[in-house]
């Protein structure tokens, strides 16, 4: 009886101690909603004039299909962003630059967003278009290859000059693979005239 | 003749008694120096709760006791209590003959208890202290570690608060219905005269109350009951007095049935153990009784404790660093003298009248009416218009200069901050001269500067009965029913001027651009105030509160248990005085009543293997009204109940084995208790935390609710008599204290409100607390003690100590999702991850630390014939001098992940946690002379 009573108390003060304690950094967090991508391209080096640096971050692909200039990095009142227009373009020549991500893996995260700031200046034709993808595979080939899914941005048009724009909040929950790419598409041409100036600055996919 | 007389008296009374029947148990006390009886010795029959008292000759008895083996205490305040095993056989009277009691002059160690006074973390005036609870000398070893050795390192058993103990005064529970605290200065300095004490430990039943979780104190002022004699004693310490005068008489029971006790008392220090600390406290207290037959006796006690003491600041390490531990930033040199600009004053003096009925020899009833009424009043600087005086205040420090950004750019000052350090080190306390300079200086004459108190003055009446009754052999009820009703009036009192001529009765803090006015009341705008004059705010709250108990209790001879159950009916209500500026609509007048009804059961049984061997479980659940403190959102502007508000429902277990042989006792507990759906309240200003943006600082009242606590843990006492004059004693408390869920975050933002939104509540959702630790007591404590008593009235002991878990207050509102992520983006701040965060977020744990304490004493007989004796008792606490932290608290200031990384840029931070630090060494020695 008493070696019964003894074991049971026993028993039961260590199950209930060895079953509740916690250690002391299993404290909970409040929750942090960091940035899946975030470029501001704060750490590029910039150009001006007609010296143009191209753009080159880790992981990101800047490819022209079908000349030779690219994005490049500017810096206005200590700000740096990304530019493109083919005002500059060698005369005749048509321009499809491309901008595009490193691979984000979204596949445990949900209801992620996307957004980005656009700056135009001296309006000469929409030139900006934005796209996901979820099988392109990093090289310049690999564009015409990849399927392309385009966004709905808000972009600024005509009489919109020199003010960043808000993309607004872009719906990306629906891509849910480890190979998630946001591109930026500048179509212009020297030939045909049209080439506005498109500046691409704050680029951030999120979770909400 | 009146030998004589006595003597008859005697005899009757033996005769009256041995009339019934057989008594099953009796005997004869007697003290071992003087050989004379002793009256008013408890005689308890131990896992009941059946006890007798001795009479004049020393005799008690027991009418009737559960037949079988049974354990039988005799004990008595100052001397050491003899246990004895008796066998009760039905029809026979089991005599013990005489039991020698001896002198307990260890007992002089209680009056030596540390008295800790409270951190003021709240800026409400909540009176009463969270003291550790019940650290009370009982007779238990453990309790005994936790009250002497562990009470100064504000230790807590089983990390609750006090509001879950029961504290009564002849049967009068005298927690606070305010914040369900005991206010321990209402009897302080009454050593003496508040002696008599019975406690009950977790849940175990008490006979005059349901109870707390945490335990009941029973202090008993019937008159009757002290030993007839007077007693004197002075004492000089430095903690937080310096002196002690105490004096006592009690009479005893005269032959026309009358009884009275005395006493009375001074503390008092210039300054205490921190800087400008003064203290000053008076105590009287007197109860007399009327013997009117057998069967009735009135008891009236009077309690009148009055204390004055200046309080200290908690300090920032930066401040720390650079004043040291002691600095108080509260206090300021005025014509020579230091005057504390936070003082704390009560006044609350008690009557009681108790009535004792013998209603049957099995059955008594008494019932007491109690009145208590007086003030608290916890004075503070006031200022319009004009620099906060606080020395400590952020821009005064180095670390305002240190942090310095700009557009979010950290640029250090540097020279800014070595003459912020400079002027701080010169100016580092209340400047009272410039404060009356500036009041003379105004164009209009008015005091920019004031010094005021909040102030409380509490009314109460309780009255209750309680009825204890043997309905068998095997089988006793106790049941009581209390009343209680309070008025609570609440206001900011003007104390002093400061050499201007008038104050002006506004909030220049609040916000006008909803259309709100400054008044702080419209009934009486653009009014001026004096001296003596209410301003600011002004209400009363009532509450009344009704409850009841029953409670059965079994005794057999292998197994006791009790079934207890209580029911309360709780009501609170409002009254604004004021109908203040940003609340016109809902400030005047009278608030909703709000009704809580609550029960609670309880269960427990002791199963007695051996006399020697028992196992010992209770288990309670309970449901609590809130408290009156957290029932009003911001009661001192307006009538809004809290949101959510609803009762706590509390659980509790505990099971023990112990063991009691006549030279090794020992008892092992382990404990759970869960409290949930409990809120907290407090008041403080706040940064970023408002809807807009920016750096707007407002005075906020932040409301958790929702809140589950967990504290599990085991507890171990153990005592062993090497030989007859050695003792060895050890003891441990290990415990895990817990936040257990994610509870809701409000705030009411006076600065939000509007004539259409008098009910500026902003939620804030969750605020992530799981797993974090109750902050404020050490979660683990050891001790190892050796004593030394030897025949000829000397004794030493030691122990040592060792403390550890303890942990920092942490800051809700920094925990919410308000922390990390930026409303305007919707996503973290730069670089808050969650790596990050957690490393910015983690509690901070105080350093363990070790306590070393020694204790001795001395008494002689002077007289053998009236048992006089003089003695000291001396300690030594902390005898190494070891600093250590007992709590602190998070600012919530810097309430966003960039605004306290900008906080910690330069590794000073000027809104870091603010601390509180133990005692270094102190002593105590105190003379007495009993005659």
């Amino acid at each position: 009886m008493k070696n019964i009573f003894k074991s049971v108390f026993m028993l039961a003060a260590t199950a209930g101690l060895l079953t509740s304690c916690v250690n002391e950094d299993d404290f909970d967090i409040p929750p942090v909603k960091e940035l899946i991508l975030a470029e501001g391209f704060e750490t590029t080096t910039t150009g001006s004039g007609s010296n143009e640096v191209p753009i080159a971050l880790e992981g990101w692909t800047n490819y022209n299909r079908t000349a030779t200039r690219k994005w490049h990095s500017r810096i206005f009142s200590d700000n740096k962003y990304a530019e493109f227009s083919s005002f500059y373009s060698d005369a005749g020549t048509n321009d499809e630059v491309w901008l595009i991500s490193p691979a984000m893996d979204l596949s445990s995260t949900a209801n992620e967003l996307f957004s980005f700031e656009t700056k135009i200046r001296f309006w000469a034709g929409a030139c900006l278009t934005v796209f996901v993808s979820e099988d392109f595979d990093g090289t310049p080939d690999g564009i015409a290859t990849a399927t392309w899914t385009e966004l709905n941005p808000t972009l600024p048009g005509s009489g919109q000059e020199d003010v960043f724009v808000n993309s607004g909040d872009l719906d990306l929950s629906s891509f849910n693979s480890s190979n998630v790419r946001v591109a930026f598409k500048y179509t212009g041409s020297k030939q045909t005239g049209v080439t506005t100036t498109y500046q691409l600055d704050n680029i951030k996919v999120f979770e909400n | 003749m009146k030998k004589l007389v006595i003597c008859t008296l005697f005899v009757m009374q033996v005769v009256f008694a041995w009339a019934q029947q057989n008594p099953a148990l009796k005997g004869k006390v007697v003290d071992s120096k003087s050989q004379k009886p002793l009256q008013n010795v408890v005689a308890t029959i131990q896992s009941t709760n059946q006890s007798a008292l001795t009479n004049f000759e020393g005799v008690f008895v027991f009418p009737v006791v559960a037949e079988g083996n049974q354990a039988v205490q005799i004990s008595s305040p100052g001397y050491t209590s003899q246990t004895f095993a008796i066998e009760i056989k039905k029809g026979e009277t089991t005599d013990l003959g005489i039991v020698v009691l001896e002198e307990d002059i260890t007992s002089e160690q209680q009056l030596a208890l540390v008295t800790i006074t409270e951190n003021d973390l709240g800026d409400d005036n909540s009176g009463s202290e969270s003291t550790s609870g019940l650290l009370q000398a009982s007779r238990d070893v453990y309790q005994q570690a936790a009250a002497f050795n562990w009470g100064q390192a504000r230790f807590r058993i089983r990390g609750l608060d006090n509001e879950y103990g029961t504290t009564m005064i002849n049967g009068i529970v005298m927690n606070k219905l305010y914040d369900g605290r005991p206010q321990w200065s209402n009897w302080g300095g009454l050593n003496d005269a508040t002696r008599n004490q019975e406690f009950t430990m977790g849940s175990a039943p008490s006979d005059y109350t349901f109870g707390g979780i945490l335990g009941t104190q029973a202090i008993n002022t019937r008159a009757s009951h002290y030993r007839p004699g007077n007693r004197v004693s002075f004492s000089g310490t430095n903690t937080n007095y310096s002196w002690r005068v105490m004096g006592t008489h009690a009479s005893g029971m005269n032959t026309n049935g009358w009884a009275f006790v005395v006493s009375a008392s001074r503390r008092w220090a210039e300054e205490g153990y921190f800087e400008g600390t003064d203290y000053a406290a008076n105590s009287i207290f007197a109860s007399v009784e009327k013997k009117f037959n057998d069967k009735h006796s009135l008891n009236f006690t009077s309690i009148y404790a009055q204390n004055s003491r200046g309080k200290s600041s908690p300090n920032t390490k930066e401040v720390t660093d650079l004043k040291g531990i002691e600095y108080n930033s509260y206090w300021g040199w005025q014509d020579g003298k230091k005057r504390n600009s936070r003082d704390k004053d009560i006044e609350e003096p008690i009557m009681m009248l108790s009535h004792y009925w013998k209603l049957t020899p099995k059955t008594t009833l008494n019932t007491n009416v109690a009145f208590q009424t007086g003030s608290i009043g916890n004075s503070r600087l006031d200022y319009q218009q004009a620099n906060n005086p606080d020395p400590t205040y952020y821009r005064n420090l180095p670390s305002y200069y240190l942090n310095y950004h700009n557009n979010g750019v950290w640029t250090p000052d540097y020279a800014g901050a070595t003459d912020a350090e400079n002027y701080f080190l010169s100016h580092s306390q209340i400047d009272w001269a410039a404060m009356y300079a500036a009041n003379q200086a105004t164009a209009a004459g008015n005091s920019a500067y004031v010094l005021y108190e909040d102030r409380t003055d509490d009314t109460q009446i309780t009255a209750n009965s309680i009825l204890t009754s043997e309905l068998s052999d095997n089988i006793s009820l106790n049941a009581g029913a209390t009343f209680r009703k309070l008025k609570s009036h609440n206001y900011q009192n003007l104390l002093d001027l400061l050499g201007g001529n008038y104050f002006i009765d506004k909030d220049f803090f609040a916000n006008t651009d909803n259309g709100q006015s400054q008044d702080a009341d419209l009934n009486n705008p653009d009014r001026l105030v004096g001296e003596g004059d209410t301003y600011g705010y002004n209400y009363n709250l009532f509450a009344t509160v009704f409850d009841g108990f029953a409670q059965f209790k079994f005794n057999y001879r292998k197994f006791d248990f009790y079934l207890s159950q209580s029911f309360s009916r709780t009501e609170y209500k409002r009254e604004g005085l004021y109908r203040n500026g940003i609340y016109a609509n809902n400030s005047f007048g009278d608030s909703d009543n709000i009704i809580f009804e609550n029960f609670g059961f309880k269960g427990g049984l002791t199963y007695k293997l051996t006399g020697n061997h028992l196992f010992n479980f209770n288990g309670a659940y309970l449901t609590k009204a809130p408290t009156l403190r957290n029932t009003f959102a911001n009661a001192r502007l307006n009538n809004n109940i809290t949101p959510d508000l609803d009762s706590e429902r509390i659980f509790s277990a505990d099971a023990s084995y112990i063991i009691r042989t006549p030279k090794f006792k020992g008892r092992l507990t382990g404990f759970i208790s869960k409290i949930q759906n409990t809120s907290e309240l407090s008041f403080y200003y706040a940064e970023s935390i408002g809807e807009d943006s920016g750096d707007a600082d407002s005075f906020v009242s932040e409301i958790v609710t929702g809140m589950d606590k967990q504290n599990i843990g085991a507890e171990l006492g153990l005592e062993y008599q090497i030989t007859s004059t050695i003792k060895a004693s050890a003891a441990a408390s290990y415990g895990q204290y817990i936040y257990s869920n994610n509870p809701n975050l409000k705030l009411n933002d006076d600065a939000q409100a509007s004539a259409t939104n008098q009910y500026p509540v902003v939620d804030f959702g969750k605020t992530y607390l799981k797993n974090y630790r109750q902050p404020g007591m050490p979660q683990q404590a050891y001790s190892f003690g050796l004593e030394y008593r030897d025949p000829h009235y000397w004794w030493i002991g030691a122990n040592v100590n060792y403390l550890a878990d303890s942990f920092l207050d942490v800051s809700n509102v920094l925990r919410t999702d308000n922390f990390a992520i930026d409303s305007n983006s919707g996503v973290s701040y730069p670089g808050a991850t969650e790596e990050s965060v957690r490393a910015m977020l983690k509690q901070e744990k105080f350093d363990d630390f070790t306590i070393v304490n020694l204790t001795g004493g001395k008494s002689w007989m002077i007289d053998p014939k009236t048992r006089s004796t003089v003695g000291f008792f001396a300690s030594v606490n902390n005898v190494f001098d070891f600093r250590y932290k007992t709590g602190g608290f998070e600012q919530s200031r810097k309430a966003t992940f960039p605004d306290m990384q900008q906080d910690m840029a330069s590794g000073t931070r000027g809104f870091g946690p603010k601390y509180f630090y133990g005692y270094g060494r102190t002593f105590f020695l105190n003379f007495y002379v009993n005659f």
